[in-house]
């Protein structure tokens, strides 16, 4: 059982998805993280512990080596992907309540922002973390913001900007999503954007970068 | 010097990126040897070459509109909270070029679409996207330079709205002095430029202007694209 828990990870870690996957080269036809969950699955291994044990470790690996230097946004997408490859074959578990997801985040740009790339890398990491992921696009105001968390309580916010205009949308939605319920949790990110802005507007957390942000929930 | 409003497209072989450049762009180091990514960079530089549609252009200001103090500078009035940091690279400049450049809306269509179906591909052509959009700053910067040195005039750095600590909301000052939708460039009311892949900024002219290094290490700018390209 250890021995494909630790292949699993190891292709996350690498970005191997499928059997058909080109990259890497060396590796083409020999089954990926989405056969060899399959393959787990059907050894009678259960879906948290594949996801725990193996394609967690994998991402989170690749995690350590971009927070270190030696991997890049590309090398995190890459093992997202193949994490998602496997996840596929855990979705039914998910909905059963077998396997459990580490929590909900909504995600949106805020009002007057068309930027989605630096929304769609953490909307990536994030589900390859094993989160369910609510999109709701970009140039999202309050209302929007509110709307999604009525549709999903408890799920924690995520705001994205990358003008110096546009960030100071952030603070009323940040009050806003606060006076419809004090306990959510709103983080905030995009290039112009620092700590000392994110206290200033009332944010429960600023992130450079996706990994920081999902590994900030790795203690949890 | 002609003070008319010159736009000029440029085809996509002047401003192609390398493969190597689109790399750097995402962080790797230069002598990074990853195949996969490379391969995918190159394919889709070769489809860039079918959604972009550069545009570029410029507008020289009259000297008589121009005025310059310690941390501003005006148009016709017009006042410019530039910044410490931008006013002292133009310090000696008699008036400024204002300029911009695009890649047009199908750029961003297809940045788009690709997006919302793979994003590792999605990043690839969002990079690609700035790494062009920039080269072809360069050549309407060198563009600038010609006509200038002809005159016997020299130029500064450029430098846009949103960078040097220059608040990115006097795009719409800029854009006034400009015709409208020049290079097919429009802003939203948060300074947002459309399409999304266009540059927009001032270069200083003068008889005595240096082109400068940029002060990226005083700059408090934590994330900007000029200090990413300076380690």
């Amino acid at each position: 059982m250890e021995q494909i828990l630790q292949k699993i990870s190891e292709y996350v870690e690498i970005g191997k998805a499928e059997k058909n996957s080109p990259y890497p080269s060396d590796l083409k036809g020999i089954d990926g993280a989405s056969e060899l969950t399959l393959q787990a699955l059907e050894m009678g291994i259960k879906p948290n512990t594949i996801l725990n044990d193996a394609l967690l470790i994998g991402m989170r690996r690749i995690g350590e080596k971009f927070s270190s230097g030696k991997a890049f946004i590309p090398n995190l997408l890459i093992s997202a992907k193949a994490m998602n490859a496997a996840l596929e074959h855990l979705k039914p578990f998910f909905e059963s309540g077998e396997a459990v997801f580490k929590g909900k985040i909504i995600l949106g740009t805020v009002k007057g922002d068309l930027h989605d790339i630096g929304k769609n890398l953490v909307k990536m990491v994030m589900k390859g973390e094993g989160w369910e992921v609510v999109d709701i696009g970009v140039d999202v105001s309050s209302e929007k913001f509110i709307d999604a968390l009525k549709s999903h309580p408890g799920a924690i916010v995520g705001l994205s900007a990358l003008l110096t205009t546009t960030m100071m949308n952030m603070e009323n939605i940040v009050h806003s999503v606060k006076e419809y319920d004090s306990s959510t949790k709103i983080f905030v990110g995009g290039a112009p954007l620092s700590r000392q802005f994110c206290d200033k507007i009332g944010a429960d957390g600023y992130f450079p970068d996706p990994h920081s942000f999902a590994k900030s929930f790795h203690a949890n | 010097m002609n003070y008319d409003a010159i736009e000029i497209s440029i085809p996509f072989y002047e401003i192609t990126p390398s493969t190597s450049q689109v790399l750097q762009a995402m962080g790797y180091p230069p002598e990074s040897d990853n195949l996969q990514l490379k391969d995918s960079i190159e394919e889709r530089i070769n489809e860039a070459k079918l959604h972009v549609s550069a545009t570029a252009g410029f507008k020289i200001i009259a000297p008589s509109d121009f005025i310059i103090s310690k941390n501003q500078f005006s148009i016709a009035g017009v006042v410019f909270d530039s910044k410490k940091i931008i006013t002292s690279q133009i310090r000696k400049a008699d008036t400024i070029a204002i300029f911009t450049a695009s890649l047009g809306s199908a750029f961003d269509q297809w940045s788009k679409k690709v997006q919302s179906e793979n994003i590792l591909d999605g990043y690839i052509i969002d990079t690609i996207g700035s790494e062009t959009v920039e080269l072809a700053a360069d050549v309407i910067e060198e563009k600038i330079n010609q006509v200038v040195t002809g005159e016997d005039y020299f130029c500064s750095s450029r430098f846009s709205p949103g960078y040097c600590e220059w608040s990115v909301a006097e795009q719409h000052k800029l854009f006034s002095f400009l015709p409208k939708n020049f290079c097919g460039i429009s802003l939203t009311e948060s300074a947002l430029m459309n399409p999304i892949k266009s540059v927009s900024g001032i270069i200083g002219i003068g008889l005595n202007v240096k082109k400068l290094d940029y002060h990226c290490r005083i700059c408090t700018q934590e994330n900007c694209y000029k200090k990413k390209h300076l380690v």
